[in-house]
């Protein structure tokens, strides 16, 4: 007890004494724990920054889809021709297979139901009642807070180059589509324009894996392309401008192509739309926006009170993927990032985002253990310095009569001491600069508390350990030795 | 008669790379209470490593030392601490104070460490001051080291090494930094401390001058004793007081 007494007087003594070695010790200390604590904060903050924008990316997203897979069976329209019910004869079964015409061709003469009737098909389910119009999404464009609008017909459609032909997912999109979904870039070109669309023109962008399939790495602006039959001409390409989405063949975005929806309308003789996209100008504003375009949808379709909606609207399709075994934020990127869960392979998103996310892990980790490393050094550094600094001194207390154990828990307690009050002001520090980071620059940060204490923890130990190494060194030796050490 | 100091065949061997120095080579020598004796050599003959074993600062290879009748040699690193703070009082060519730390700070650290007074801070501060008295150094109790002349940081020396009340002061070339007439001064001192307290002193030299203050004079070369007389030529102190 007695020791310990005198050995805190003698530490805070030598700390007070060696002003200068105590300052540039707890500078040492304090900027240590300092940067990883920032370090660990901005990372963990870009994590958590990333995630959230991968989350909110398609929160303010609503997707009016036709028919309700919920509601009891509609009425049949009248015009609708049931593939059931449709049972051609052997022959012609047999002219079928002999002529096997495309039934992309709208030129072509079907025996068989055509992709336009198809999509009246009351039978397929979601997605593919005909009871949604062009007019349906003027309507919607007009409800206050509503920000983009983009009606769309979804189908497959195999697209010719001048050599090379290539089954691909046609959309056919509003000129909004690109602000909606905010990952596109353009290495080509550009999307199809208010004009063209207008006019119903025959352009099409095509996404980057079709480019790639009919063009190579060429740039095919201007180009020529079949659809249908039909010639089109190629206006811009689209790849993805994030890394968390990389174009792959059999994708919904970049294995797709993109038209005017009135082109495809015009040309199919269509009507009727698959979905309508929307997006509120503030993820606040969905829930009350859904209620309005449900009412409006109602008013316009003419539905009784009693009977169930004749669509679906839906902004989030989080239950749906809850059951999917995907992790949860990932199902949370999934769903911010797709507007029709139908539209897209969950698994290749799934897995993509999985790696994303590790990468950034091990990215947040290598981080925090550099900055550990190179703030452990730099304490180290200082530590070692100040009491090899001090070996003389060592050597004059043992010779005056300070065993062995006296001068340790001296500087160990001096160690403790610097490292404590160190730290705690590297903590302050960190927090105070991630704080101004976030003011500032407007990065997020994310303190964690476990970070703030392993960083205090690793540092205090790394500073009492090379406080107390070199010490012990010099107390261990004869005093003859330490008193001829010539710093 | 008892003797304070009694070293028997005492050798010291120091590796310097691949040469072996023989630093002291069988030394035997005894020491009695009261006496003041002066060690002198050129440089290398031994007599530093010599003392520093003497002050148990540092170990023989061989032989035995028997301070005050007690083997030291045998003691553990504990052991040898308090025999340093309690009976050994050790006065350095450089001084070695603590530098940024008041002359009474400094005179006060042996009894800090002496775990069996236990003096309370308040009595430990007196008897520094009158330690400091004693060496003529009233007034700058509050002094730093560098804002002390080498008399004067040689003066709050010994007085750390009276602290205990040691029964010998050993001293290393104590006058090696200092200018004549300081030189004269501190030797001076000693003679005085061993007339009036009778305190054994051994004082390591080389210059015949500082040597002659000594009762008995030994001379080493080559980590042996070569001579060892009564110094009847004694130079007498100038002044009753210092």
């Amino acid at each position: 007890m007695r020791r310990l007494e005198r050995s805190l007087m003698q530490a805070v003594a030598a700390l007070k004494k060696n002003k200068l070695q105590t300052a540039l010790t707890m500078i040492g200390m304090t900027i240590g724990v300092a940067t990883v604590l920032t370090m660990i904060a901005l990372g963990r903050g870009a994590q958590g920054a990333i995630s959230d924008q991968i989350r909110s990316a398609g929160m303010n997203l609503i997707v009016v889809t036709a028919g309700n897979y919920q509601a009891p069976r509609e009425r049949l329209p009248d015009d609708a021709i049931e593939p059931s019910a449709w049972h051609p004869s052997r022959e012609e079964g047999h002219l079928i297979k002999t002529l096997l015409h495309a039934e992309d061709d709208p030129m072509a003469v079907h025996d068989h139901p055509l992709a336009s009737q198809r999509l009246g098909d009351s039978e397929a389910g979601l997605g593919a009642a005909a009871t949604l119009t062009l007019s349906d999404a003027q309507e919607i464009r007009k409800i206050p807070a509503v920000q983009y609008v983009s009606p769309g017909v979804h189908m497959n459609a195999h697209i010719e180059g001048s050599s090379v032909r290539w089954f691909t997912r046609l959309h056919g999109d509003d000129v909004a589509q690109p602000s909606i979904r905010r990952a596109w870039v353009f290495p080509h070109g550009r999307y199809f324009n208010e004009r063209e669309a207008e006019a119903s023109e025959q352009v099409v962008v095509l996404g980057s894996v079709v480019s790639e399939k009919l063009f190579g790495s060429a740039d095919p602006v201007g180009k020529t392309v079949k659809l249908w039959h039909q010639p089109f001409k190629v206006v811009g390409v689209i790849a993805s401008g994030s890394w968390i989405l990389q174009p792959e063949a059999g994708d919904d975005q970049f294995d797709a192509i993109y038209v005017p929806v009135t082109t495809v309308q015009r040309l199919l003789n269509l009507s009727k739309l698959n979905d309508i996209t929307i997006t509120t100008k503030s993820t606040g504003d969905v829930t009350r926006v859904v209620h309005a375009i449900a009412d409006l949808l109602r008013r316009r379709h003419r539905i009784n009170p009693k009977m169930p909606d004749d669509f679906t609207v839906s902004s989030q399709a989080r239950k749906a993927l809850a059951s999917g075994g995907l992790r949860p934020e990932v199902a949370a990127a999934v769903v911010g990032n797709v507007s029709g869960l139908e539209k897209v392979t969950l698994d290749q998103l799934g897995k993509t985002l999985d790696r994303a996310s590790q990468t950034m892990t091990a990215l947040l980790i290598s981080i925090a253990a550099v900055s550990l490393l190179v703030g452990g050094i730099g304490i180290m550094n200082v530590m070692m310095l100040s009491v090899t600094e001090r070996t003389r001194e060592i050597g004059i207390l043992r010779a005056v009569g300070a065993t062995a154990r006296d001068v340790l828990s001296q500087f160990l307690l001096e160690a403790m001491g610097l490292s404590i009050v160190g730290g705690l002001l590297g903590i302050a520090c960190g927090v105070v600069t991630s704080l101004l980071v976030t003011q500032l620059l407007h990065w997020s940060i994310d303190l964690s508390p476990i970070a703030v204490l392993v960083s205090f923890a690793i540092s205090a130990a790394v500073g009492i350990f090379f406080g107390y190494y070199p010490a012990r060194q010099a107390a261990k030796a004869l005093p003859i030795e330490s008193l001829r050490f010539e710093s | 008669m008892s003797f304070v100091i009694s070293i028997r065949n005492l050798s010291k061997t120091y590796s310097m790379g691949e040469q072996l120095v023989r630093a002291l080579q069988s030394v035997s020598l005894d020491i009695g209470h009261g006496e003041f004796v002066s060690v002198i050599g050129p440089s290398g003959s031994g007599k530093s490593t010599l003392m520093h074993i003497l002050g148990c600062l540092d170990r023989p290879s061989n032989g035995t030392y028997l301070l005050d009748g007690q083997d030291v040699s045998r003691l553990s690193d504990d052991e040898i601490s308090r025999v340093r703070n309690r009976k050994i009082g050790f006065v350095f060519q450089g001084f070695n104070l603590l530098s940024r730390t008041s002359a009474l700070e400094n005179v006060e650290l042996p009894l800090l460490y002496d775990s069996e007074t236990r003096l309370t801070a308040a009595e430990r501060r007196r008897a520094a001051m009158e330690a400091l008295h004693t060496v003529g150094l009233q007034g700058r109790e509050r002094h730093h080291p560098n804002q002390l002349s080498g008399g004067q940081q040689q003066r709050v020396a010994i007085a750390r090494a009276l602290m205990t009340r040691p029964s010998i002061l050993l001293a290393d070339e104590p006058t090696g930094n200092l200018d004549s007439q300081t030189s004269v001064d501190v030797m001076e001192l000693f003679q005085r401390l061993n007339r009036e307290r009778n305190l054994t002193i051994v004082l390591i030299t080389h210059e015949h001058d500082v040597a002659a203050y000594g009762s008995r004079i030994i001379v080493f070369k080559d980590g042996r004793i070569t001579s060892d007389e009564i110094n009847d030529k004694r130079k007498a102190t100038v002044t009753g007081s210092v």
